[in-house]
């Protein structure tokens, strides 16, 4: 366990202690002496990153450092320095970092992202080095020869980009399966069913005997798509062939690639209008007659855990979860998801269900960052040494959450059953694959099938269009990548461009940033010398100063590139290519935005009428208190919730909504209610009327402060007058107070509109927008473009017409809502 | 001398009022004691005992909080009270100037400063954090941006967005108050002779601490508790925030929510204390004297 000297001083020096930080300063100096440049690798590891306590690993990991410390032994001028970098928003990390050239040389990146960022040059072909030999594996050992004979070929290679080069390596690879409730398997004399039937038959004997026998979580789109992919696979088993063109000796995929999908789909081999799409919707909806109460609002495995739900489909990551629950009250038992048997459906494959993980969890890329400081060769003997047999097993079994991906090797031994489907394999046939968007329609549509209310005539409808439409954008993404023949061949791709620094934005720049300041400098000055009214009043433009200086240097630039990008196709990186009005053109057929305006409409009328009363009325009456003392207790005590964090109350809210065990249902129950009770987030015709509700009594702190410092400034003259002449209670308040703080109610109405049309936390984090697109407002529209679907240009279009709304509105507002009290100078 | 003297009629008086009062504060109340109550459990009895005390204690939650997020109290202070400071000021200055003067182009530059409210974050965020990337002359970057980092990695990158962006908020709703103001008040005091510093030093400031106050809790929460502007701005681990440091309770699988919430509640004490101080500035009968002059 001996460390190197600089690791030991870094220890030391936190600790503070004078001896020790004198001994590594020691040992500083002599490591400093031969005067070798020092190269640090800087490595994000994600879910394997060392000395760290977070939400994957409540126990810090060490198996990293170990690694570290013997690679910097075998390069005694290299320093491993792993990055501790949070999971929420991720994405967007990513991409600014990877932008602006700060990217860490190594890092974790899902390949659905380092294959859409490849385009930019960002990431490192990693296929030239994989040709090349392991020499960290020991002799004999596949990989010594050649690197990539050391993974799962099937797994590894399905993650390749559009080009047909891989670019994040998969180091491990996770699987699901059905945890079940074995006491409640024994009640019906269930056992681990082996055909799809079966299982099926078990639902059955489960609800007959009053026990809810699955737990879908129907508000994301993880385990819906999970349960597609595990019956198309089989279902289009028998045409995979036909779809499964590309032939790259030894480096294909034995499934349906994105480009040989949009080739199927274009040559009609794969159509929405084939019975086989009528079979999965069949399949899906006679399964989720088995599924919870309200499924498409259930986010998590609460069910399971309370013992209320037989079955709960997790990764294996959910094994030592569910292992060391102390408070679970049943035995659990784990199987795969079974296969279609002979009775099941027409278009039962060959009897086997793959695994629908594969090598989706954890990836290393290396980044443009790398090639910048010529680390690459570094970056790659690295994931060389951990990937070597003897390294990547005990990285991966301290985790406990995933297998190896190199062949031969095993995981932790709790997961075991996993290893049957590495041999298996992941599906090779998922599906529609048309890009992010597409997919997100995808899922909406078949929550609204499955909640009944769309039709299957209007579900394939629906999903035909918007196939269509997501076939045409991944077309136009991937021009210059994909070559087809003139029937549609898939023809080998054109090789990328190689990774390369950073690239700037594209519209401005800050020469031109710098150019318009000088100009805006320049015609003040002048307006000065030629008017005499505006020297008149220097002394106003001094005050303002300040302010104009700080927005036109620090957020005039990204506002503006907001709004060009609008009239451009843009994703957020990369060139920006001028549409002129098409993006305002889609918007205005867009289904998707045009019912977020209603729905948005709809709220924000609620929640003016409930922010700005609910709010006066405590103002009132803490104002109407006798007492500083037990106005200034309570003041404090209605601020003190702002500080709890909104995801807090969202959660808090969430239960309470919940359909099985919330408490609003369970009261109704209780009082004798229970023909009240509601699917009160998963019913899309209820679910706006709850997000309106939420929150309730609504006595938000910052309305009530305005309030407050409202009636302070009303005069106690005012106040005393009216006392004389006998007014008092409800008729004060109407003819003094309310007269009095119009200033005050026009200020958040202003501010509500503007918080009100731009708002969408509380859909991100409770409903996602849905049932469908029941709770979808155009915020959250814009957000899912910008963030999810990379259709930054368009997003920045829906920006501008909110920004134009907003503009309006509040203009309006402060020309028409005039108010008594306003000093009109 | 309204409400100074209470006497033990007045009491009973207000017993209506206190009822009704208790009960809104017990509702608008609870998250905060779910909060607290939650720091307290385990994961397994966040999901088995969602709504009941904490049995058994979990006290271990604090220290676990106290670990992953005091490296980062004091950037997190420093920078927020550096925002707030900034934003009064500057927000004050001009909120003095558009609410109480009249000068060319008024109108114009409100809605001009105004106008950024409307634009959402999210679509600003690329282009704002290239910009601190290419900040002429800072961090080693030369006039046309390039060479250095230009402004990432230091406070100077979240502390004045922060301020530019952040004052928008502040100039709307102390212009409104600014604006209300009774004319005659500045009247006496020009005929004083008072300059027009001394006008907004003097008599519009202190006629304004309520307001203020409110705008700087808005600005603190604000501050304190951004998290995406921090993330892409900072990588250097000496200048991270506090809510970076939260963030890690919530991985890709898992959500640890027992030393989360420990954190937030860690997190939420300045702000408590805080908010003491500021709930001072509200003290009634302040106005009213200054008002009778």
């Amino acid at each position: 366990m001996s460390r190197t000297p600089c690791i030991r001083l870094r220890a030391s020096t936190r600790t503070s202690g004078a001896g020790p930080a004198l001994v590594g300063l020691l040992l500083l100096l002599l490591a400093a002496v031969p005067g070798r440049a020092e190269t640090t690798l800087t490595v994000f590891a994600q879910a394997y990153t060392p000395e760290i306590t977070t939400g994957d690993n409540p126990r810090p990991l060490h198996e990293f450092t170990r690694l570290a410390e013997e690679f910097e032994r075998l390069h005694p001028d290299v320093k491993v320095r792993f990055l501790k970098s949070p999971v929420g928003d991720f994405r967007t990390w990513m991409r600014t970092q990877l932008q602006g050239g700060m990217a860490p040389d190594v890092m974790w990146a899902h390949s659905t992202w380092t294959n859409e960022d490849a385009r930019y040059g960002w990431f490192v072909n990693l296929d030239p080095y994989l040709e090349q030999p392991n020499p960290h594996c020991a002799p004999g050992v596949r990989g010594r020869a050649r690197w990539r004979d050391q993974f799962y070929s099937e797994a590894t290679n399905s993650k390749r980009a559009p080009d047909g080069h891989l670019y994040s390596l998969p180091i491990d690879q996770v699987e699901t399966c059905i945890f079940y409730n074995q006491d409640l398997f024994d009640q019906v004399g269930a056992k681990p069913p082996k055909t799809w039937g079966e299982w099926m038959e078990i639902h059955r004997k489960l609800q007959a005997a009053g026990i809810i026998p699955f737990l879908m979580t129907g508000a994301q789109e993880m385990r819906l798509t999970w349960a597609r992919r595990i019956l198309n696979d089989q279902l289009w088993e028998d045409l995979v062939p036909k779809m499964d063109v590309r032939t790259t000796e030894g480096w294909g995929f034995p499934g349906v690639d994105q480009q040989e999908f949009i080739r199927a789909q274009r040559t009609g081999i794969f159509s929405v209008r084939n019975p086989r799409y009528r079979e999965l919707l069949r399949l899906l909806k006679d399964w989720s007659r088995y599924w919870q109460r309200g499924f498409l609002a259930a986010q998590d495995d609460r069910l399971f855990r309370l013992g209320k739900v037989a079955m709960w489909w997790d990764g294996s990551w959910y094994t030592p979860v569910i292992q060391q629950d102390p408070l679970r009250k049943f035995r659990f038992g784990m199987f795969l998801v079974p296969p279609l048997g002979p009775g099941d459906s027409r278009y039962m494959g060959r009897g086997i269900a793959r695994g629908v993980g594969g090598a989706t969890s954890i990836q290393y890329a290396i980044t443009n960052s790398a090639v910048a400081a010529k680390k690459v060769e570094l970056a790659v003997d690295f994931l060389r040494f951990i990937t070597a047999p003897q390294n990547i097993q005990p990285l991966v079994s301290e985790a406990g959450l995933f297998v190896p991906n190199v062949v031969g090797l095993q995981g932790a031994p709790t997961l075991s059953l996993f290893n049957e489907v590495l041999r298996t394999g992941a599906t090779r046939f998922n599906g529609e694959d048309a890009g992010p968007r597409s997919a997100d329609q995808a899922f909406r549509t078949l929550q609204g099938f499955l909640g009944g209310q769309y039709t299957e005539d209007e579900t394939l409808a629906r999903l035909e269009r918007y196939l269509t439409v997501g076939v045409e954008q991944t077309l136009r993404d991937n021009t210059g990548t994909w070559q087809f023949g003139p029937q549609m061949e898939v023809l080998p791709n054109a090789t990328p461009a190689p990774a390369t620094g950073t690239s700037g934005p594209s519209l401005f720049s800050p020469a031109a940033i710098l150019g318009v300041l000088l100009g805006l400098v320049l015609v003040g000055a002048s307006l000065a010398l030629l008017r005499r009214d505006v020297r008149r009043a220097r002394i106003s433009y001094l005050f303002v100063l300040p302010t104009i200086s700080l927005l036109l240097l620090f957020s005039y630039y990204p506002i503006l590139s907001a709004l060009g990008h609008a009239f451009t196709e843009w994703k957020g990186s990369g060139a920006a290519i001028w549409v002129g009005l098409a993006n305002f053109q889609e918007l205005m057929h867009d289904d998707v935005f045009l019912d977020g305006i209603g729905n948005t409409l709809k709220l924000l009328a609620a929640h003016l009428v409930i922010s700005l009363t609910a709010p006066l009325a405590v103002a009132e009456m803490i104002f109407a208190l006798r007492g500083e003392r037990s106005q200034y207790v309570y003041r404090v005590l209605f601020v003190i919730p702002m500080v709890v964090p909104g995801v807090v109350i969202l959660l808090i809210w969430g239960f309470l909504y919940d359909d099985n065990v919330g408490m609003l249902n369970q009261v109704l129950q209780a009082v004798g209610l229970g023909h009240w009770q509601q699917s009160w987030l998963g019913d899309p015709k209820m679910a706006l009327y709850s997000l309106m509700f939420l929150g309730f009594p609504w006595v938000g702190g910052f309305a009530l402060l305005i309030y407050y410092a409202g009636l302070q400034n009303v005069s106690t003259d005012v106040f005393d007058s009216a006392r004389l002449d006998g007014a008092s209670g409800l008729r004060r308040f109407r003819s003094i107070d309310l007269p009095l703080l119009m200033g005050q109610i026009k200020l958040l109405v202003v501010l509500g509109f503007i918080g009100g049309l731009q708002g969408f936390q509380t859909q991100l984090l409770l409903t996602n927008g849905g049932p469908a697109y029941a709770t979808m407002v155009p915020g959250l529209h814009l957000y899912q473009n910008a963030i999810s679907f990379d259709r930054m240009g368009y997003a920045c279009a829906v920006g501008v017409l909110l920004f134009l709304a907003i503009l309006g509105i509040t203009y309006l507002n402060l020309k028409y809502l005039r108010s008594s009290t306003e000093h009109q100078a | 001398m309204r409400r100074q003297v209470v006497s033990r009629r007045g009491v009973a008086r207000d017993l209506p009022l206190h009822g009704g009062l208790a009960l809104l504060l017990f509702l608008t109340f609870y998250p905060f004691v779910f909060l607290v109550q939650t720091s307290l459990k385990d994961n397994s009895q966040f999901f088995h005992n969602f709504w009941a005390l904490p049995a058994p204690v979990e006290w271990k939650n604090y220290p676990q909080a106290w670990e992953a997020i005091s490296p980062y109290i004091g950037n997190s202070v420093s920078v927020t009270v550096t925002t707030v400071l900034g934003t009064l000021v500057v927000a004050s200055l001009s909120a003095y100037a558009f609410a109480r003067h009249r000068f060319p182009g008024r109108e114009m530059l409100f809605y001009f400063v105004l106008a950024l409210m409307m634009v959402p974050g999210v679509l600003t965020l690329v282009s704002a954090f290239m910009w601190m990337k290419q900040f002429p002359f800072a961090g080693g970057n030369n006039l046309w941006g390039e060479g250095g980092n230009g402004l990432l990695n230091s406070h100077h990158a979240l502390v004045l967005p922060y301020v530019a962006g952040g004052q928008v908020f502040a100039i709307f709703i102390l212009r409104s108050f600014m604006a209300a103001l009774p004319e005659e008040l500045f009247e006496a005091a020009r005929l004083d002779g008072a300059s027009e510093w001394r006008l907004y030093a003097q008599v519009a400031l202190p006629l304004c601490r309520p307001v203020l106050a409110t705008v700087a809790v808005m600005v603190t929460l604000s501050t304190w508790n951004d998290y995406v502007w921090p993330l892409v701005v900072l990588s250097d681990e000496t200048q991270k925030t506090l809510s970076i440091g939260l963030a890690f309770f919530r991985g890709a699988y898992q959500t640890t929510y027992g030393p989360l919430m420990a954190g937030y509640v860690i997190a939420s004490l300045p702000l408590l204390g805080l908010f003491l101080l500021t709930m001072k500035a509200f003290i009634a009968g302040l106005t009213s004297g200054a008002l009778k002059a």
